[in-house]
């Protein structure tokens, strides 16, 4: 298992990850009050670690269950990113902003996830899509349009399907690009990966995307 | 200088994200696409297949964060210290239950039974005394029935 570190990452690239970050999500919490809060959790006020917490859970959550496709596993990890931020801070030398940390961590913790899913599915055989809704469900859905939000649905599917057949690398560093929004400069430093081969990853996983989607709407037309 | 061959793939994909492609610079590269109707079509497909992509909603209610925190906090393993403390308080408990249910043995005779085996028979009260001190009150009762003659 690839273990979150936080010297991992020089002090240039934390800045600019920490920057953009700050800026895309337009943060509550800024470096200054971080840094008061982190003492408190360090004197041992349990509370700081409290709010900490709930600053961080839906952005951290979401991220998770960007990259892995499903919520429960999503909520698992965010829960365990954040026992593994607890153990780290007494360590935290604060070189990296806690949203970077949390960033860097459930990314990779999604990446050892997802390989070992797909080693789970090679080696039993298991079955792809086990949330797959019951599609006698789908059809018997009271809302306004049920044939749109079976179309959607479908398509969620597909892209599901689509994203479950790149390596997690790949899955990761789409999820983070398109769906995160963030520079592949900061994934390259996220995942401590080269440019280029970020670039390339991203390359083959929208290609891969790109036929599987094609065929799928070829086929609904 | 104008780049004359087509932009590659990979290209076009970093072109879409905003990013720099590999082969060829930024400006070079739109100026390129301007120019070539080829690429202008690629682009566009490229471009209409990645909004095709659906949206992946990750609605989380307003009380997620609450909960998740409740649950992580519960999950954090107790400090270090709380083990001597408890090990103490155990301790504490034990000395003071000890002292209130401790009865003393009797210290003379035993002290004596060491020091004086003799002793313990001076000591030790016998059953027999009770029975000996009524045969005297009866001895006593005897003789003076005699003196008074009843």
């Amino acid at each position: 298992m690839i273990m979150p570190k936080e010297t991992c990452v020089s002090s240039t690239n934390a800045a600019t990850i920490d920057r953009s970050l700050t800026e895309r999500y337009a943060q509550t919490m800024d470096a200054a009050q971080e840094q008061i809060l982190l003492d408190r959790i360090r004197s041992g006020d349990e509370t700081g670690f409290e709010i900490l917490v709930k600053q961080h859970a839906d952005r951290v959550t979401r991220l998770a269950w960007r990259l892995l496709g499903r919520r429960d596993d999503a909520e698992d990890l965010a829960q365990e990113a954040f026992l593994r931020l607890h153990r780290a801070l007494p360590k935290f030398r604060g070189d990296s902003r806690i949203s970077t940390w949390l960033y860097r961590t459930v990314t990779r913790l999604a990446i050892d996830q997802m390989r070992r899913d797909r080693l789970r599915q090679r080696l039993f055989f298991s079955r792809r899509h086990v949330d797959d809704p019951d599609p006698v469900d789908l059809a018997s859905d009271p809302r306004a349009n049920p044939a749109r939000d079976l179309r959607t649905r479908e398509a969620m599917q597909r892209l599901q399907s689509a994203l479950a057949d790149l390596s997690p690398r790949q899955r990761a560093i789409f999820t983070l690009r398109h769906y995160e929004g963030l520079p592949l400069k900061e994934i390259a430093a996220l995942l401590d990966l080269g440019e280029g081969t970020v670039k390339s990853h991203l390359h083959r996983a929208v290609t891969s995307l790109r036929k599987e989607l094609a065929d799928f709407h070829e086929e609904r037309s | 200088m104008t780049k004359t061959t087509c932009l590659n793939e990979q290209d076009l994909t970093l072109l879409y994200y905003g990013e720099t492609p590999d082969s060829v610079s930024l400006l070079e590269a739109h100026r390129h696409i301007k120019g070539c109707p080829a690429c202008q079509q690629r682009q566009l497909q490229l471009e209409r297949t990645m909004q095709a992509l659906p949206q992946r909603p990750c609605e989380l209610d307003p009380h997620y964060a609450t909960r998740l925190t409740a649950r992580v906090v519960e999950r954090i393993p107790r400090r270090r210290f709380a083990l001597p403390a408890v090990a103490g308080g155990l301790a504490a408990a034990v000395v003071v239950f000890s002292f209130t249910f401790w009865k003393p043995e009797p210290l003379l005779v035993t002290h004596n039974a060491a020091v004086h085996p003799s002793a313990v028979t001076e000591n030790t009260p016998s059953p027999d005394i009770d029975l000996l001190e009524n045969l005297d009150l009866l001895r006593e009762l005897d003789t003076l029935s005699e003196l008074t003659g009843v």
